[in-house]
């Protein structure tokens, strides 16, 4: 741990030096050097002026308020005067004759102060002919000309009037052609940002004239744009990717985006991102990566159950291009469900959840899969110890049509058959999966998208239980741009999910049971920027459940199992949403939306009625009512509501309020703290009423060094009504009557995150922490329906402390290196405590539910990334990849089971990583 | 089900040779023993009650718990009316001679040596049905035991069966060498006796609950009561098995469940969540915490039961009796003493050739062989035929 900490303050440093040498290289040799405070800026130019070569040309009357207080030694101009500078409205240029023209901000884009071109030296006359200081800056970036050339917006004018107008454009990928979504689009002063939306597209109202426009986008070269916006028009951007450029790489988040949105506890990741956090087999995992962000966690090593903002795993609604995906994981959740090849980016939605997503009570997470490559075939790859990859993308039409495919496979059966163990080479544990994408784009007002994501994993422990799974989804996806600023999508999708486990070993016993769930839903969005304050989110959408819970068949003839099959179940949800992001000021924003949602539970069912006023058992059944097709056996509805504000005090400082209501009509019945094959959905039905979550929160968010450091802190409170708790020993596969076995409990959240990120540079990474509590009430009238006595206690996922730490350091644009550190508290567990004689036999007492909890988590893990030649015009770009997961070897706790051994119990204490796991990848790309 | 999803999880990891098991200790806050544990019941019919007094233990304990003695034990009822209970051996608090009476609703008051009050809440019965019949079934290697009964009157709906087994089993060998009380061996005299027939008797030790509340009819068709393994000495001679039956209430039913599962089902990531489960007894002086165990009122019926190995002759069930000769090896020519003795130790006694055994080892002088192969008490049996045989 010392030591970990060594290295990163070491890295820290490396990372301060070489921005400091970076900003002395691009400077003449002169130097200023003294001691200013205070002084005017008349004072400051005449002492530079001697001190230097420099001329400087100002307008006294704009600068008559500016002191100067700052000490140089021997530092570069320009350093002092961007120092200077920063954070005013004051600008300055520098050209080749060492003449400095310093403007004020605002004045320059209506009209230039007649003083300032009579004491300029005449050239060019016009200010768009900077060439100095800010084009050498830029000469370091890709596409030059693009970022000097001064480009005109809308019907010039002779004379700009005053006013707004709105710069609409389209973000694209320089390389592929594709759409990128959640680019920054910006100016600095007054600051002004957008993000662009799905299409790549933005829009934004500026004051009419002179800017610097800058766009941004995560993974991708930072390029600026100088507009002369005379009235509405139009600007696309194309960003080049890192992957074909090799220079300064640029991985950073948003930048401002979290101070200037109104929303809370949203996180945006880029695959790039994800791609630098070192995992236990070498491949990128979204999921993994999901867990070192604040509010997120997970109770078991080699869970992909996320617990977020202590809620449970199944509150978490995870959609892969629109399509919902129930079991994301594979191989014991080893592997994340997503293959990182086909992955651009994920968001994550803690807090303020958009109107238009609903049906989960505690996130959102949102994977989307990139388009495929527009301009040229490619492909990328990897090799790793368990599994491999390999996606392929590439133009049907050029510009229009793309597709990208992409599969993954493992071959840990392979590796089970070659071992010695009899035992382990009838164990089976494989999976793959298959993406496939295809993305048409046929103007620029429509584009249309048809994804499809199956996956298949199976696993079986000495020739007794096969367990197997599969993820399906489909969706189509049609996006049309109406007008300037209407814009709408229409969304169809198919999802399913469905597990069998079938038992062969004994042929009396053997026997199936299947679990089958699909999801049709059909949805359409639009957003409508009514005017420059007002962008208004409106939409519908509509969801058909249907779930065969159970069947347990017999398996061969000689098979004597009895038979038995659950009904199938049906339900319809259906939701309407409207929300207006209105910008009342600059400074103060306000998002609010709200949802109505309608659930219909549907026949044909029978259905139990129930004695009121005691607790549902096969004795209270009061009366049997069955339903036919499609009847209507219960409806719930209600609104959810989906507020949130903006405060900035700064342009990087805000603070943020929020506040929304879920509701959720799905649960899913599980017994274990984790997200395991054997798990029930449930919709809900005339006895278990959807859960209903409160999220209030409230954050501070505040940036430093031009939106490098971005750090925020969010506190939250959360309450939860009718979560599904269960009985002792309740029954949950099979059961005909679950209502009978559940419990319906409560539970409140609450908890502080604080996050530091630093986005860009050659050190970047984020730390955080959070402490958290999150708690359940299970106190039904019944002895059975009271847990713990019924008072609160901790859920599985009470994990008070967690800290994270996430860097990379980038050595050269070859080689890079990543850790990570990663501590919580461990997760509650209940134990047995000591044993008594009752009945004739030794019986164990157990503490109250999660009374105590496993040792503490913590893990380091260090990465080394290679990359290959960067010979532009290569066959093929690889990299490897070479991890140590679990550096300190530290063992973990997976799980605390007891054994009773000879009559006497045991506990034992399984780590499933407790070791350090070097793990090399080979990547390529083509 | 679950244990082995986690088993083969487990597996994989070590193929990667990372995960790795290793023993864990409960922190030292997980204090779980001394506290008092109530083992009560006061039987109808007969006329007795019977209370018996522990404390619990840590988990890692093998012996048996130690009773609470001195501890004042009473049952009350009605007004005023008190039962004192007299304790007979440590722990074990009895009384005989009661006119108990169905419905009467009774309680269990403990008073320990420290002071400390205990109360049940108040229990009544029913009379049980009568058993119906016990049968027995062959299911592979597994002989079922199963009991059937039913109540017309449908008032019963809980059961709770307990039974005690009771077989014969054999010493297949008589030698010359015997091992005295003394542990010794020594020659056999003409005043010891041969026991080559003993009887063993083992009470249950299962939590069997069955309800009848899922039915239409308050009946019990065949729950199974135990499974033998065709091949055990168990059944090598004759069984017999005598089932009490007791008809109890929900509140016990539930006890005895929630139990039941806890008790069977240890706790792992994937099983079900275990549970404190609490009786009906509580601390008066600090009613929060825990007392184990039950005060129940019993009405019992029940039933003796005998399965014989000529009825089991179809399936071709076979004892084999772990009576392995172990060859005593030579030293110069002599018998190993040290290796005798150690075995001597261990329970086993010396045979040669002078010995009526049939089968032993062709080749070799002596060997040592199980005492329990001699002399059918040393596995726990009595040689005296109980009276019901």
């Amino acid at each position: 741990m010392k030591k970990y900490l060594f290295f990163f303050a070491c890295l820290l440093a490396l990372g301060s030096f070489s921005v400091q040498q970076s900003l002395a290289q691009t400077s003449p040799s002169k130097g200023i050097t003294g001691s200013f405070a205070g002084v005017s800026f008349q004072e400051f130019v005449r002492q530079a002026e001697a001190q230097t070569g420099y001329r400087f040309y100002f307008n006294p009357a704009q600068t008559d308020s500016l002191s100067v207080t700052l000490s140089a030694a021997n530092q570069p101009l320009p350093a002092v005067l961007e120092q200077l500078f920063k954070n005013t409205p004051y600008r300055f240029g520098i050209d080749q004759d060492q003449r400095v023209f310093i403007i004020k901000g605002e004045e320059l884009q209506a009209q230039l102060p007649s003083d300032f071109l009579n004491s300029g030296a005449n050239n060019g006359g016009s200010d768009e002919e900077f060439p100095g200081y800010f084009s050498k800056n830029s000469a370091k970036t890709a596409s030059v000309g693009s970022e000097t050339k001064l480009y005109e917006i809308g019907l010039k004018t002779n004379k700009i009037t005053p006013g707004t107008a709105t710069l609409r454009g389209k973000v694209l990928d320089a390389k592929t052609g594709e759409a990128v979504i959640g680019a920054v689009v910006m100016i600095e002063s007054p600051l002004t940002a957008v993000n662009t939306d799905e299409n790549g597209v933005y829009a934004l109202a500026l004051p009419k004239g002179r800017h610097t426009l800058i766009i941004r986008s995560i993974g991708r070269r930072e390029t600026k744009r100088q507009i002369m916006l005379y009235s509405d028009g139009r600007l696309s951007v194309d960003l080049s990717s890192h992957v074909v450029t090799l220079g300064e790489v640029l991985v950073s988040g948003n930048r401002a985006r979290n101070v200037t949105s109104t929303a809370l506890g949203v996180t945006k990741l880029d695959i790039s991102t994800i791609k630098q956090v070192p995992t236990a087999f070498g491949e990128a995992d979204v999921l993994k990566v999901m867990l070192t962000l604040p509010g997120v966690k997970s109770v078991g090593e080699s869970s992909t159950g996320l617990n977020v903002r202590g809620g449970a795993a199944d509150q978490n609604l995870i959609l892969f291009n629109d399509a919902t995906i129930f079991n994301p994981s594979h191989l014991f959740g080893f592997f994340s469900a997503f293959n990182p090849d086909i992955v651009k980016g994920i968001e994550l939605y803690k807090s303020s959840m958009p109107a238009k997503y609903g049906g989960r009570l505690a996130s959102v997470l949102d994977i989307t899969s990139r388009e495929g490559n527009k301009q040229k075939f490619s492909g990328a790859g990897g090799i790793g110890l368990i599994a491999s990859r390999l996606t392929l993308e590439g133009p049907i039409i050029k510009d229009k049509t793309s597709f990208i495919i992409g599969g993954r496979t493992s071959y840990s059966d392979w590796l089970l058959k070659q071992l010695p163990n009899s035992n382990l080479n009838r164990s089976k544990a494989s999976f793959y999966d298959l993406n496939v994408g295809l993305h048409h784009a046929p103007n620029d007002n429509n584009t249309i998208s048809v994804t499809g994501y199956f996956s298949k994993d199976a696993f079986k422990l000495a020739s007794d239980t096969l367990y197997e799974y599969q993820n399906q989804s489909l969706a189509l996806k049609w996006g049309h741009v109406f007008q300037e600023n209407l814009y709408g999508t229409v969304t169809g999708a198919f999802s399913g999910y469905n597990y069998r486990v079938t038992s062969s070993n004994n042929e009396v016993n053997a026997f199936k049971l299947a679990y089958r769930q699909e999801q049709f839903s059909l949805k359409t969005d639009f957003v409508y920027n009514l005017n420059l304050a007002h962008t208004i989110d409106l939409g519908a959408s509509t969801m058909l459940h249907q779930l065969n819970p159970g069947t347990f068949s017999p398996l061969g003839e000689a098979s004597l199992v009895a038979p038995d099959k659950l009904a199938k179940e049906q339900g319809l949800e259906s939701a309407l949403y409207l929300s207006d992001t209105y910008e009342v000021t600059p400074r103060l924003s306000v998002t609010a939306g709200i949802r109505y949602s309608f659930f219909t539970y549907l026949g044909p069912k029978t259905v139990l009625t129930y004695a009121p006023d005691v607790p549902k058992d096969e004795n209270t059944v009061a009366e049997t009512n069955t339903y036919g097709s499609a009847d209507v056996i219960k409806t719930y509805h209600g609104p959810e509501y989906r507020a949130s504000a903006r405060f900035s005090f700064t342009e990087s400082a805000s603070v943020k309020v929020g506040y929304n209501r879920t509701r959720q009509y799905l649960h899913m019945l599980t017994n274990s703290a984790m997200i395991s094959p054997t798990d029930i959905w449930k919709l809900s039905d005339s006895h278990i009423q959807p859960q209903l979550g409160d999220q209030y929160a409230l954050g501070f968010f505040k940036n430093f060094k031009n939106n490098i450091v971005e750090t925020s802190l969010e506190v939250y409170y959360k309450t939860m009504q009718h979560l599904l708790d269960y009985k002792s020993g309740a029954q949950l596969l099979l059961n005909h009557h679950i209502e009978t076995d559940v419990i319906n409990s409560k539970g409140k959240a609450y908890g502080v995150e604080a996050m530091v990120k630093k986005t860009e540079g050659k050190l970047n990474g984020w730390l955080s922490y959070t402490y958290s509590k999150s708690l359940l009430q299970s106190d039904g009238q019944d002895f059975e329906e009271k847990v713990n006595g019924g008072v609160y206690y901790p859920s599985n996922f009470d994990q008070p402390h967690s800290l994270n730490l996430v860097s990379n350091y980038r050595f050269s644009r070859r080689i890079s290196a990543s850790a990570n550190f990663v501590y919580s508290s461990g997760r509650p567990i209940t134990f047995p405590l000591g044993i008594y004689e009752l009945g004739g036999g030794k019986r164990i007492f157990y503490s109250d539910r999660n009374q105590f909890r496993v040792p503490d988590y913590y893990r380091a893990d260090v990465a080394l990334n290679l990359e290959g030649g960067h010979k532009a015009k290569k066959l093929a770009h690889s990299s490897w990849s070479l991890s140590v997961y679990n550096v300190t070897g530290r063992k973990n706790p997976y799980s605390i089971y007891f054994k009773s051994e000879e009559g006497v119990v045991k506990g034992y204490k399984l780590s499933v990583f407790g070791r350090p796991i070097p793990t090399v990848t080979y990547n390529f790309k083509f | 089900m679950m244990r082995s999803w986690l088993n083969i999880g487990w597996c994989l990891s070590l193929i990667l040779l990372t995960a790795c098991v290793e023993e864990y200790e409960l922190p030292v806050t997980a204090k779980g023993e001394g506290l008092l544990v109530v083992d009560g019941s006061l039987y109808v019919e007969a006329g007795t009650a019977e209370v018996k007094l522990t404390r619990s233990q840590r988990l890692e304990s093998k012996g048996a718990a130690k009773g609470e003695v001195g501890a004042t034990v009473w049952i009350e009822h009605g007004t005023n009316n008190k039962i004192s209970l007299v304790e007979r051996a440590p722990g074990l608090y009895k009384a005989a001679g009661l006119n108990v009476v169905y419905g009467t609703e009774y309680r269990l008051r403990i008073k320990t040596k420290a002071g400390l009050e205990y109360m049940s809440t108040q229990m009544a019965a029913t009379p049980t049905p009568p058993i119906d019949a016990i049968t027995w079934g062959v299911e592979g290697d597994l002989v079922n035991i199963r009991v059937s009964t039913h109540d017309p009157t449908s008032k019963t709906r809980y059961y709770r069966w307990e039974f005690e087994e009771t077989f014969a089993y054999a010493a297949p060998y008589v030698t010359a060498n015997i091992l005295g009380a003394d542990g010794k061996m020594r020659l056999r005299t003409p005043d010891d006796s041969v026991y080559q027939l003993c009887y063993r008797y083992n009470p249950s030790s299962a939590i069997l609950v069955g309800a009848s509340s899922k039915l239409a009819e308050d009946v019990v068709n065949n729950f199974r009561l135990t499974s033998i393994n065709g091949n055990s000495e168990k059944l090598a001679l004759r069984y017999s098995m005598l089932v009490r039956q007791y008809a109890i209430s929900q509140a016990e039913f539930d006890f005895w469940q929630i139990l039941r599962k806890n008790t069977e089902e240890v706790g792992s990531l994937f099983d079900s969540q275990p549970s404190q489960v609490r009786g009906n007894i509580t601390n008066r002086n600090a009613p929060a915490d825990p007392v184990l165990g039950f005060f129940s009122v019993k009405s019992m019926v029940t039933k003796r039961f005998f399965l014989d190995k000529t009825q089991l002759q179809p399936y071709a069930f076979k004892f084999t009796p772990d009576c392995f000769f172990q060859e005593i090896p030579l030293i110069d020519g002599a018998l190993d003493q040290n290796f005798i003795n150690d075995f001597i130790a261990l329970r086993y006694v010396q045979v040669d050739r002078r010995d009526p055994i049939d089968n032993l080892p062709s080749e070799g002088i002596a060997w040592m062989v199980r005492y329990g192969c001699v002399d059918c008490r040393d596995a726990g049996g009595t040689g005296k035929k109980p009276s019901f045989w």
